[in-house]
């Protein structure tokens, strides 16, 4: 009678959930197996060309020398950028973690680069960088000489210029995160630690990292399939330059989609990128879960 | 159980009626006459605005001018033509874009007279086989704008730049890294800017793109390299170090704001440079002619002629206003204010000789001689991606990482693979 009961109320909530799966259905799944169809397809928008490949888009992306140049540079711009994000944004959340006068005025303040459009960012940014006429080469310039100028957006630094960028944009997340991340972490547990003898690195190390690892998971997974996306920041600092300097796996998708309008190409493209994310995920995941078990 | 049903049955056909009221609103907007383009955003987008703006006073039509980068223009566009969407009745069309874009273009249907004012170069750069599918609306050429008081202190007469070494060698004189002066500056940034002014150097040489029979390249030619190798000079020798990722308003104000004192500018870019506010307002001015190669296999160089024409969309419900706002856009008067209100090139011939737009750029005369033997860039419907090759090449050369050779022909190679898939 119970279990009858249990069903029923089952059944009377899933009326309230189909709609949401319907929906979920539509504008996600369908998509999705669309463009699945559309990566085994030429498939040209303008002139409008439309032939079954199979597979031969996905094996052109393996004789790809430019799309594995940007899944190369993606690669490398993902490992800095996430990781240099993870530890200065480790660092500045066990810094505000502390109470001191001011605060919660100090949290605002780094918490607002998150807020900020990254189009608007770059933008800024972008100005920021001219060799000319940009703050920055203002400031060495006032400080070291011209000879500490940099064309921060030539062939050398272009890539260390995004990086630098979405580094300030993102670490904000990661501060976010683990802030919250440590505010749950208990007092009583510090304390017991501090009368054991633990030392401040014993502490990080022993205690805090392990408690606050499932929260690092989340900004470590999320921080990772942004960056492998990262298309917004590059796209209006460099537009992929100079020559494929920056051209991340992103941008290149872009420009197979949008301006070859290579509808097919780009789908398979952007299938590769959701295996890579998702293996990426799964990895780390294992990991973490290896390490609880 | 029961009132449940009920009530999912009423929230099935609420969310039916709002589908229904959905496309029933868009339908009475239609009759409201609205009409939507889409232009890119800048001296261009302005112009069109304004032009929007009087048209809507004039004649009660609603318009609406959504402005965005070059290449989003293009993409939005070709989204919404190539899926049959009726959201955009008039069409920008930038001249490369022709031959991609015209199956989804109305044909247009003018009165003759109007037709023939224009510049018959610029028409024609929209018209196949006597089809005309855009309008010119805004128009022009790159052409050397140079700061006369600048010259005039080198001791240089303009007369005397006949080849593109004597513009080099002039421009280098200009150029003073240390103290961010410059003799050179272009717009760079993205594929489109750099092969248009690469373009230009190699028509002035002599070269071309895309043969007659369009079964062969030239970039291999000596043509080309010879007018590579004068590109890449220019790049690096007398342009602001960071040139390649120059827009064109970088451009602009690189050379309003004294840093270059010569450039190779579109000529609607003109009053943008010759700003009122600014230190070099009115010493600026323009070379008639364009440079020829320095062996004297050629007298002269060509400009190339680029731009915007506005047509028809085939999807679009309001074909009647959007045509009206066509006339209104490409009549005489119009085209007039926009030339000496909104900094537009003109496309009429006629208002080249006008003395209110004399009046305003007096430079206009020298532009006119420049242009006279203008021509486009190549109207094909691979040009886009070969112009991605292009760009990619001809930038490696710039930044020393390929000899201007070898980028050339890699550059050869891979086009010649983006030709041969369109046989």
């Amino acid at each position: 009678m119970r279990n009858q009961r249990t069903l029923s109320d089952h059944r009377y909530a899933m009326r309230y959930i189909y709609p949401a799966f319907f929906m979920l259905g539509l504008v996600l799944l369908l998509p999705l197996g669309f463009s699945i169809v559309a990566s085994l397809m030429r498939w040209n928008l303008v002139p409008r060309r439309v032939k079954w490949l199979g597979l031969d888009n996905y094996i052109k992306i393996f004789q790809d020398a430019e799309v594995w140049h940007s899944v190369w540079l993606t690669l490398q711009f993902t490992v800095l950028s996430v990781s240099l994000e993870m530890l200065f944004g480790f660092l500045i959340a066990m810094f505000l973690n502390v109470d001191f006068r001011g605060c919660k005025f100090v949290r605002v303040v780094v918490l607002l680069p998150m807020m900020l459009s990254p189009t608007v960012v770059a933008l800024v940014f972008k100005l920021m960088l001219n060799y000319d006429r940009g703050v920055i080469n203002e400031v060495l310039s006032a400080l070291f000489g011209r000879a500490a100028r940099q064309v921060w957006l030539g062939k050398d630094w272009a890539f260390f210029s995004v990086l630098a960028v979405d580094i300030w944009i993102n670490t904000s997340f990661v501060v976010l995160n683990v802030l919250a991340g440590l505010q749950s972490v208990s007092v009583d547990i510090m304390e017991a630690s501090v009368i054991d003898g633990a030392n401040a690195w014993q502490r990080a190390t022993r205690i805090t990292i392990p408690l606050i690892k499932p929260v690092l998971l989340v900004a470590l997974i999320f921080r990772t399939t942004f960056a492998l996306r990262n298309f917004p920041i590059a796209y209006v600092l460099t537009g992929g330059g100079p020559a494929n300097y920056t051209q991340f796996y992103a941008l290149e998708l872009y420009k197979e989609a949008f301006t070859k309008y290579n509808v097919g190409y780009a789908s398979a493209l952007s299938w590769l990128l959701i295996a890579i994310t998702f293996c990426l995920s799964v990895a780390y995941t294992k990991l973490t879960m290896k390490g609880e078990k | 159980m029961k009132r449940t049903t009920s009530r999912m049955i009423a929230l099935v056909l609420s969310m039916l009626l709002v589908l229904a009221v959905v496309p029933a609103a868009s339908i009475a907007e239609g009759e409201n006459q609205k009409i939507t383009m889409l232009f890119s955003a800048g001296g261009s987008g302005k112009a069109i605005a304004a032009a929007a703006e009087r048209f809507t006073a004039e004649t009660g039509i609603q318009t609406e001018v959504l402005l965005f980068s070059l290449n989003e223009v293009y993409e939005k566009q070709i989204l919404s033509l190539s899926n049959g969407t009726n959201d955009i009745d008039i069409v920008a069309i930038n001249d490369p874009w022709v031959p991609l874009m015209k199956e989804y273009l109305e044909p247009l249907e003018l009165d003759q007279g109007m037709l023939d004012a224009f510049i018959p170069g610029m028409l024609n750069t929209f018209a196949e086989n006597g089809v005309v599918y855009g309008v010119p609306v805004r128009m022009g050429g790159d052409v050397i704008t140079y700061r006369r008081d600048v010259l005039e202190s080198l001791g240089v007469d303009p007369a005397s730049l006949k080849t593109w070494e004597d513009v080099y060698q002039l421009a280098l004189r200009m150029t003073d890294k240390e103290n961010s002066q410059y003799g050179w500056s272009m717009g760079l940034v993205e594929p489109s800017n750099v092969v248009k002014a690469w373009y230009e150097y190699l028509i002035c040489y002599g070269g071309y793109i895309v043969n007659e029979t369009e079964d062969g390249l030239g970039l291999t030619r000596p043509e080309a390299i010879a007018a590579t190798k004068m590109f890449v000079k220019f790049v690096r020798d007398c342009c602001p170090p960071d040139v390649l990722n120059y827009s064109f308003n970088d451009q602009v104000d690189s050379m309003k704001m004294g840093q270059a004192d010569m450039g190779l500018l579109w000529t609607s870019r003109y009053p943008s440079v010759n700003a009122a506010d600014t230190e070099g307002y009115g010493k600026w001015d323009v070379l008639p002619i364009m440079p020829a190669p320095e062996d004297g296999s050629l007298e002269n160089g060509v400009a190339c002629v680029d731009g915007w024409a506005v047509g028809i969309s085939k999807y679009s419900e309001n074909k009647e206003a959007a045509k009206a706002f066509i006339e209104y856009i490409g009549s005489y008067d119009e085209q007039l204010r926009l030339a000496t209100e909104n900094s537009n090139s003109p496309t009429i011939a006629s208002i080249y000789d006008a003395p209110e737009y004399l009046a305003v750029i007096p430079q206009a005369e020298n532009m006119n001689k420049a242009l006279q033997l203008a021509t486009p860039r190549p109207q094909k419907v691979y040009f886009n991606e070969l112009q991605e090759e292009i760009a990619l090449y001809v930038k490696l050369a710039c930044l020393g990482d390929m000899t201007v050779e070898d980028a050339l022909a890699a550059c050869e190679k891979n086009c010649m693979e983006i030709l041969e898939s369109y046989q």
